[in-house]
């Protein structure tokens, strides 16, 4: 077997195949362990610890996002340390950020048993929303640093590098270069920062509008499978369709051409298909 | 692009001539154009990547985290360890002298975290140089002199 | 006599710190020599038996580090001199440098040669000018004597530009490469990837120096000091309320209180003479009473049993009209600042500890203080934010050390 190890995940056995990260271990050991700056076709962050877990002999919690299982490694997900650490990380969130739209983090700080305000009352990251386009808004209030966003603009898919992380410590904040507005900046808006976001910092401008007329309703979406028409590449989109229009485009992040990535065109570009002038 | 920042990329692009169009290069990089221009402006971020090929927002990144980079626009910073040891030894008075003693001039009077001079504390840092066992009579006096040097 | 010289040059020495002489006079040219005909493996052998462990704070076997990189697979390797002191309290690498420069220089030299890098980075805090300009000379000096230099061991000055996570070391070569200075996951281990991927070799200044000591002697010369488990001498900063701030050379397994109170080393408390606690380590170190300090000695083991360590060597002084509420606040500033803001433990956690400082909350939020303190010692992704809490949660540790108490 010398192209996988075993592995003791909260005491029982598990087989996996070499280059396995602890996460995936324990996903296939049935002893998922949460995540927030995770993503599965970005490079991982280790930034936000929500996914550590303890690894017999390492001084510190691991973080199981991007450690290797090794053969013998004896893993807990959920001791005394995992418990608290996941439970502060919840908490130091939701101390700074605007969870609303957060999924993901409002689940961590729920099974973690998070005091929301236990940390509160200090400095936040409450600011204005950005809105200086046509196709998408940033509304930073809410944004983790989970780095999703700049790995996306950068080397793991789109290779733009209009964003970077800048500033440090709690000043620490995603930006385009002092803070200027995207259409000055190298933004080619294909909107793969939005599809990764994981707390709607980053959001398309159709929904934006539609939450804040309070008129979005997720139960009314339906979502219809296609293929992009602009080129030839051949990226499957999925129109999110609400009261006959349609309010946002994705791509499966499984899809072996797009990994859920897509253009300006293919994201964006679904006006013209119910356009009042359209002749069909 | 106006006249100003073209005026920036050249004076830039001969500043950093010589220095291999390198990542590696780029903290380098920031020290000069601060030892020229002593504020880093958007126009400088611009020319630096420009000149070595690095995307304009991680120039931005990359220096917006280092503090002896994050400068008043023209003014020069003179720096007083309020840390620990140098509290202790009256750097509260050091740092009045000092803002007392800028009014009116192009001087920053900025709080340091530890200079390391902890032996000859209260310390301060003024022009590149350090200053030792520093009272607040040298300190108004090395901020009088600053522009005058 | 309290005090050793080795490390630090002999006072009556006339010669530049960074001249030709004094590399002769400190036999460093010898050092250059003897390990130039040795192979890798017998100068590892050397700094293995020697017991050296790295003088940075985490006391990490040289021998063993060496031969790591040694071993690790790779066509290119770097060697890098930590300068980038930066802690509160701590100062020894500054005084190691500006009295003898060549020292730890030698150590690098010798390091990259036993590894076999042909590229060396001395990586120094930016508020160090007059340090750099003596570490310039120094290389100049080697340079011209054939010692290094392209072709030989190019040797690189790179200038930081204040942040103190600069000095991890992960952080650091991110710095060198041009990126951000965030520290990177580990592992995989600065041995096996470090700059541009590739094994690298990076040590604290003091250990290099010991390194050049070591090789204008041998292994046991270096052992005549110090103690079975830790040979050798250590350099500590002594600052605050002592009657002789500065650095001093002692054998490891001196009392503390010896190095205190030793009129030829700290000589004693000062201002109003009563000790109340010394920081011991750094900003990250730990608070020990006047009981702690009486029963201690400089070795790691002694330490160890008050839940302390030496750290970077700084030991801060405090009397007993000191509030350490207000150490503490300035503390927790200290790494609110310098939190590179990564990952959440510490990015939000620093400045969470320092907002509950500045309110007054240190003694009475102490379980909300525990609980974040062992979350971010737990599950922050580098050092700063591991042991940014230890000096408070040391204090909650000593309760006798509170003056409402």
């Amino acid at each position: 077997m010398g192209n996988s190890v075993t592995l003791q995940i909260d005491g029982q056995p598990v087989t996996v195949a070499q280059g396995t990260t602890l996460r995936a271990a324990c996903d296939e050991a049935n002893h998922a362990v949460p995540t927030l700056c995770w993503h599965e076709n970005l490079t991982p962050a280790n930034a936000c610890r929500a996914c550590v877990v303890e690894v017999k002999g390492s001084r510190t919690l691991v973080a199981s996002c991007s450690r290797v299982a090794e053969d013998g490694m004896e893993v807990q997900t959920a001791s005394e340390r995992v418990l608290n650490a996941r439970k502060v990380v919840a908490e130091l969130l939701l101390s700074t950020s605007d969870a609303s739209l957060a999924p993901d983090l409002l689940s961590l700080a729920d099974t973690s048993g998070a005091n929301p305000d236990r940390f509160g009352g200090g400095a936040t990251w409450q600011q204005p929303v950005r809105e200086d386009n046509n196709l998408y808004i940033r509304d930073l209030s809410k944004c983790i640093l989970c780095y999703r966003c700049v790995e996306a603009c950068g080397d793991d898919a789109q290779n733009t590098f209009a964003i970077a992380v800048a500033g440090r410590g709690f000043g620490a904040h995603i930006d385009a270069g002092f803070g200027r507005d995207l259409p000055e900046s190298d933004c080619v808006y294909c909107g793969n920062c939005v599809a990764v976001c994981p707390t709607g910092a980053l959001i398309g401008k159709t929904e934006w509008d539609l939450r804040s007329q309070g008129q979005w309703d997720e139960s009314k979406i339906t979502q219809t499978e296609t293929v992009c028409s602009y080129c030839g590449v051949g990226c499957e989109l999925d129109l999110h369709v609400m009261d006959n229009r349609i309010v946002k485009v994705t791509s499966p992040a499984d899809h072996p051409v797009t990994h859920g990535m897509l253009c300006v065109k293919g994201r964006y570009g679904y006006e013209f298909a119910q356009s009042e002038e359209r002749t069909d | 692009m106006d006249t100003q920042d073209l005026a920036i990329n050249t004076e830039v692009a001969a500043l950093l001539q010589g220095m291999p169009r390198d990542r590696s290069q780029l903290l380098p990089a920031l020290w000069r154009v601060v030892d020229r221009y002593q504020e880093l402006t958007p126009g400088v971020i611009d020319a630096v990547s420009q000149s070595l090929n690095i995307p304009y927002a991680e120039v931005y990144g990359v220096a917006s985290f280092y503090t002896l980079f994050d400068n008043a626009p023209g003014k020069v910073p003179v720096h007083i360890c309020t840390d620990v040891m140098c509290a202790l030894q009256g750097a509260g008075s050091l740092q009045e002298a000092a803002e007392d003693a800028a009014l009116g001039r192009p001087v920053a009077v900025r709080e340091s975290a530890c200079l390391g001079q902890c032996d000859h504390a209260p310390a301060a840092w003024i022009g590149s140089q350090v200053m030792r066992r520093a009272t607040p009579e040298a300190v108004r006096a090395a901020v009088k002199a600053v522009g005058h040097e | 006599m309290n005090e050793v010289r080795r490390l630090l040059p002999d006072l009556r020495s006339a010669s530049g710190p960074a001249s030709p002489e004094r590399l002769a006079e400190r036999g460093f040219d010898q050092a250059l020599t003897k390990a130039w005909a040795m192979s890798s493996q017998a100068i590892i052998d050397e700094v293995t038996a020697s017991g050296i462990k790295g003088r940075g704070g985490a006391a990490f076997p040289t021998g063993l580090k060496w031969s790591s990189v040694n071993k690790a697979e790779g066509q290119t390797k770097y060697v890098v001199m930590n300068a980038d002191e930066s802690e509160l309290g701590t100062f020894k690498d500054r005084v190691l440098l500006e009295e003898d420069p060549l020292g730890a220089l030698v150590g690098l030299l010798i390091a990259a040669h036993a590894v076999g890098a042909r590229k060396a980075f001395c990586y120094i805090r930016g508020e160090y000018r007059e340090v750099e300009q003596m570490l310039a000379k120094a290389i100049d000096t080697l340079t011209q004597l054939g010692w290094a230099g392209p072709g030989r061991i190019d040797v690189e000055i790179r200038r930081g530009a204040g942040a103190y996570i600069a000095g991890e070391e992960t952080a650091l070569f991110n710095s060198i490469e041009g990126k951000r200075p965030e520290p990177r996951v580990k592992p995989p281990f600065p041995t096996n990837k470090g700059l541009w991927g590739s094994p690298t070799l990076i040590q604290n200044v003091e250990t290099l120096a010991n390194v050049a000591i070591l090789f204008a002697h041998d292994a046991q010369w270096f052992a005549e000091y110090g103690t079975k488990a830790t040979a050798g001498t250590k350099l500590v900063a002594l600052s605050g309320h002592i009657q002789r701030p500065g650095v001093y050379e002692v054998p490891f397994g001196m009392a503390l209180a010896d190095i205190l109170n030793a009129p030829d080393l700290g000589g004693g408390v000062a201002g109003s003479g009563r000790l109340r606690a010394v920081l011991l380590g750094g900003a990250a170190g730990t608070f020990l009473s006047p009981d702690e300090v009486a029963q201690s000695q400089l070795d790691y083991a002694s330490l160890g049993a008050f839940g302390a360590s030496i750290g970077s060597g700084a030991v801060m002084v405090f009397d007993d009209t000191v509030d350490l509420q207000w150490v503490l606040t300035k503390l927790a500033r200290f790494f609110a600042d310098e939190s590179c803001g990564q990952c959440v433990p510490c990015r939000i956690g620093t400045q969470r500890i320092w907002e509950i400082a500045e309110k007054g909350g240190l003694w009475t939020r102490t379980e909300d203080l525990r609980e974040l303190g062992q979350a971010m010692r737990d599950a922050s992704i580098c050092g700063l934010g591991q042991t940014a809490p230890l000096a408070l949660l040391s204090i909650l540790d000593r309760p006798g050390l509170r003056q409402d108490v």
